[in-house]
């Protein structure tokens, strides 16, 4: 049962709420009081969001805990690589041509289907010649259609969200060109039924999806050449009452688009 | 294809280069000066695409100094074996073209595999 949402509340009710025993010794420092879910949103910080910071000694409010459950992790299952150090998903693409204009898309879509949500990555077009690794490190072909990377095994999930990082990236290059790293939410591509937005919650229903779009761009013209990689992370999120937000890790994404002018007009 | 306009969290590498070469006119050195940006803006700009002056509308990154994230230069030494006397400018002549382009690719994949070139890529995404 959620703690009270006004008045005053004793460090027993917490410790009460997550499992403890009443009247015995806890602290507001403890791990399992400082991980309690659901937090008052109220109470965000600059430091730490809409959530209590669960580092030891940091600076807390006991206004925190109002309407604080204790709650437990969702089930997840893993099915890629995720250590963030690797890559989860490849995608390349090449072009020779007057004015080469290419462009190696990655789709990633995370949808509700009860009872589960997947994550999910596919290249956009067959031109590309894209990879994914299995939590093994396998490597394996990545085609137009969604592979799942991992999933949040719960039905009724009610909100989610996919984070990234800002892509880095190794460009080389020579003459007239230019070349860059192109992340932004989307829904036509990827068939998606909202856009993802990094940092924000998205409300679905049954059937319901967010996607977004990665790809790196070169474009050559008067002979000149340009090798774009493009480089980010990714963090899938879903969210439940009664339940803590869970991630499924963090996924590596990695594009590349090699063009190379071959004339000059 | 992207979207038109303002993308926050893209980016860019804006690469410029200057090679030195020797007095029989072989490449010795190249350097490169990279600056990153973010924010970047896809406008459509007009390519002519063949040799009929047909044109063709292209969505391209543009930047502003003002979203420079970073800047750096690299060196690389070309070895005897990579040298060319070839060179990428006007009138273009398609064979000594093609023959720099090839060249300058050989060297900044060389570069790139190599410790330092990989030490600098990592160093340069570390902002």
């Amino acid at each position: 049962m959620a703690l009270q949402t006004s008045g005053a509340i004793s460090l027993n009710e917490i410790h009460v709420e997550v499992g403890g025993t009443s009247g015995t010794t806890c602290s507001l420092n403890d791990s399992d009081i400082r991980g309690i879910g659901s937090p008052n949103a109220t109470y965000a910080d600059a430091q730490n969001g809409t959530g209590i910071n669960t580092t030891s000694g940091s600076a807390i409010s006991i206004y925190e805990f109002y309407g604080a459950a204790d709650t437990v992790p969702m089930s997840t299952t893993n099915y890629a690589r995720n250590t963030g150090t690797a890559d989860a998903a490849f995608s390349y693409r090449s072009q020779t041509a007057g004015i080469a204009n290419v462009q190696a898309y990655l789709e990633c879509r995370l949808r509700r289907t009860d009872p589960y949500v997947y994550l999910e990555v596919r290249e956009r077009s067959s031109a590309q010649t894209s990879y994914w690794w299995t939590s093994a490190g396998t490597q394996t072909a990545l085609s137009t259609s969604y592979v799942t990377l991992g999933r949040f095994n719960l039905t009724g999930i009610t909100e989610i969200r996919l984070d990234w990082t800002t892509p880095t990236s190794s460009t080389t290059g020579s003459g007239v060109y230019s070349g860059s790293c192109y992340i932004a939410g989307e829904t036509n591509g990827p068939s998606a039924t909202y856009n993802a937005s990094s940092g924000s919650w998205v409300t679905v229903s049954n059937n319901q999806s967010i996607a977004f779009a990665f790809t790196a761009m070169g474009l050559a013209e008067c002979y000149a050449q340009v090798d774009q990689e493009c480089f980010t992370d990714i963090t899938a999120y879903a969210r439940k009452s009664g339940y803590q937000d869970t991630s499924l890790g963090t996924y590596q994404f990695t594009s590349e688009a090699i063009a190379i002018s071959n004339n000059c007009f | 294809m992207p979207k038109e306009g303002l993308c926050e969290s893209c980016t860019a590498v804006d690469i410029s280069s200057s090679v030195e070469r020797d007095a029989d006119g072989y490449t010795t050195s190249v350097t490169w000066t990279f600056k990153k940006y973010d924010n970047i803006n896809y406008q459509y700009r007009t390519f002519t695409v063949d040799a009929d002056g047909n044109t063709e509308d292209i969505l391209v990154p543009t930047w502003l100094e003002e979203n420079l994230i970073k800047t750096a230069t690299a060196t690389y030494e070309i070895p005897v074996d990579q040298r060319t006397t070839c060179t990428h400018e006007e009138p273009h002549d398609h064979d000594n073209e093609m023959t720099f382009q090839a060249a300058n690719a050989l060297w900044a994949d060389t570069w790139k595999a190599s410790a330092e070139g990989q030490a600098f890529w990592e160093d340069f995404n570390a902002v």
